[in-house]
């Protein structure tokens, strides 16, 4: 035999020849130092893209949170979920079906609420797909229900999470949280705000739905046994989850949730109590409950990100405005005056909300500068600003800087560039 | 819009029956199958364009919630795996363009730390380097090849696979893949000669 190509040592690693040929070149490279030294070639790039591969799964699956129960991957659940949800004829009934079968079973063949385990209503919430409930913020237990200002949550896996804003039983306005792209809020006069969190931010605390993230992944031995109890006169099994700072309470059949209840800064940090109430599981959520109004460039304000990207954006706004200058202080108290000099891009007052629109977008980027310093100066970050003297005009003068906790330091320069150095 | 009142049951209407639509449950489970197999293959094209495991696990679920919408859109569900894969390679380039865009006003080094802090160090800095030149040898393939790539390796369906996503005959995933492997040693051969 004589030699082959080099490419058919590729081939054979890839497994692409019968047995006999397969073989004959095995034989003829056994035979061969040249040819030797190629399988070998070959065989060691597909060892190493086996080894890649392997490696890069295993530290995506790793990554996943797993359903206590079955050992699924939740992400292949929520995806599974949304290829059936994205079907919205599928009828409630059957999406209801698996977390009533489950809870049915569990409720015949036990009878009593300490055979409940909480896995069994992770289970039922795993299997549930959307959910409206009524959501209060900072609570106290001394209010009365009808001081309360509320929202109306609607959960949808598909599409996210839209919140009904209540004040003294008036609409004030509402937020939609998709699961992919802005947030955006709608107040009354028509003002629209945008914030630049992603899918990325999902799991974020502050995301209207990582409460019942928190339920659906809290390993189920951290959450008490089910003790009997009543919610409005109605039969409730009670459950302690203390890693979370919250008591749950729910449905002897369904297993599913009727009242949820944190306590002080378990789920907002600033809040007193937060309690989601008034259930309604898998309601049917029609497609245009989650469109979004159409943003006009005149009544739409971007609320920058609290970042650097949006620090430097802000900055980037701010010079853009007024011909290449900066802020010359960066003092919260200074905002007033800062504003001053924005006028132009104010234009003159209209009854239309392109005024106040814009007044309220200034507002926000300068707002993000000054608590963007703010935050540094309450650090060791020791931060300097120069933009009182240092203009676009010279883009390589230091505009501000200021140190990390690594031990490095961020500059950035007067044509908002940003440099990290070792200190 | 509907606005619920928390005090009263939800007055959704009734959801289109299944005769209004093509699809039906059995349908919507082969799909939801179809994207459970798809996903190595998916990390694995998103891993090579990110590099780290946080941004390329965000496009994958990116990836797959756009499919979701879009299922509708899918005519020919033998071309499930090209439309999936040709969803995955408009992600991607989003998300690179964005990454340069950020560059503007991030120096290498910046963006270089922020990838840092999304990935643990390597338990052994050899393999790493040498998995690095891989995937960066990879990025550089077109696209088709990186599939056939990844679909190979990714999974144990071996070059089955590779004919479903790339929606080929047996006979042309393996000349593909042969090429693919190929022009991958080139890259990696001349990104050693460069370093």
């Amino acid at each position: 035999m004589n030699c082959p190509e080099e490419t058919i040592w590729i081939e054979l690693s890839l497994g692409t020849h019968d047995t006999e040929t397969a073989t004959a070149l095995r034989d003829h490279a056994d035979n061969c130092t040249t040819c030797a030294a190629r399988k070998t070639a070959a065989d060691h790039e597909h060892d190493l893209l086996n080894t890649w591969h392997r490696t890069v799964i295993a530290e995506h699956q790793s990554q996943q949170p797993i359903d206590a129960l079955n050992g699924q991957s939740m992400t292949n659940i929520r995806l599974a979920d949304a290829a059936r949800t994205s079907q919205p004829w599928r009828q409630p009934l059957t999406l209801l079906a698996p977390a009533a079968c489950i809870a049915i079973v569990a409720f015949l063949a036990f009878g009593t609420s300490r055979s409940i385990a909480f896995a069994d209503v992770q289970k039922a919430l795993a299997n549930a797909k959307s959910v409206v409930c009524r959501f209060r913020a900072n609570v106290d237990a001394n209010q009365s229900d009808g001081d309360l200002p509320y929202s109306i949550l609607t959960i949808s896996p598909t599409h996210g999470v839209r919140q009904d804003h209540y004040v003294d039983g008036e609409k004030s306005g509402t937020t939609f949280t998709p699961r992919i792209g802005p947030i955006i809020s709608t107040t009354p006069t028509d003002t629209y705000v945008i914030t630049r969190q992603d899918a990325a931010d999902d799991a974020s605390p502050s995301r209207p739905m990582a409460w019942l993230n928190d339920l659906r992944t809290i390993a189920a031995n951290n959450v008490s046994d089910a003790t009997d109890d009543t919610i409005d006169n109605q039969p409730a099994l009670r459950f302690d989850v203390t890693t979370l700072g919250g008591t749950l309470w729910v449905a002897p059949d369904t297993l599913l949730p009727i009242r949820y209840v944190t306590g002080p800064k378990a789920v907002h940090r600033h809040a007193r109590s937060t309690i989601y109430d008034q259930f309604d599981w898998n309601p049917n959520i029609p497609d245009d409950h989650f469109a979004t109004p159409n943003l006009d460039d005149a009544h739409h304000t971007i609320q920058p990100s609290f970042d650097l990207d949006g620090f430097i954006d802000s900055l980037r706004f701010f010079a853009t405005q007024t011909g290449g200058t900066f802020p010359a202080s960066l003092n919260c108290d200074a905002v007033d005056t800062e504003m001053s000099k924005l006028t132009d891009y104010f234009g003159p007052f209209t009854e239309d909300g392109t005024y106040k629109a814009r007044t309220q977008q200034a507002s926000m980027y300068l707002g993000t500068t000054c608590l963007f310093f703010k935050k540094l100066e309450q650090t060791d970050a020791n931060p300097e600003y120069h933009g009182h003297n240092v203009n676009t005009a010279t883009p390589d003068a230091l505009l501000m800087t200021w140190k990390n906790e690594d031990g490095t330091r961020t500059e950035v320069n007067a044509d908002l560039s940003v440099t990290v150095i070792d200190d | 819009m509907t606005v619920m009142d928390p005090n009263a049951p939800t007055t959704h209407s009734d959801p289109p029956r299944i005769a209004d639509r093509n699809v039906d449950d059995h349908n919507a489970d082969a799909i939801s199958d179809k994207l459970c197999q798809c996903e190595p293959i998916l990390v694995a094209y998103c891993r090579t364009t990110t590099g780290n495991a946080a941004d390329a696990r965000d496009l994958v679920q990116d990836v797959f919630i756009r499919a979701c919408r879009k299922l509708e859109t899918l005519k020919d569900h033998d071309a499930f795996g090209p439309w999936l894969m040709g969803i995955a390679r408009m992600v991607c380039k989003e998300w690179i363009r964005s990454t340069i865009r950020r560059r503007k006003h991030h120096t290498a080094h910046a963006i270089h730390v922020a990838n840092q802090s999304h990935t643990h160090p390597p338990a052994d800095p050899d393999q790493h380097q040498t998995h690095e030149s891989l995937r960066h040898a990879m990025q550089q393939l077109p696209h088709d090849h990186q599939l056939a790539i990844h679909a190979f390796y990714s999974t144990d369906g071996g070059i089955t696979r590779v004919c479903h996503v790339l929606n080929m005959s047996r006979a042309s995933a393996y000349r593909l893949l042969a090429d693919a492997r190929t022009q991958l040693r080139t890259l990696m051969e001349s990104q050693e000669t460069s370093s």
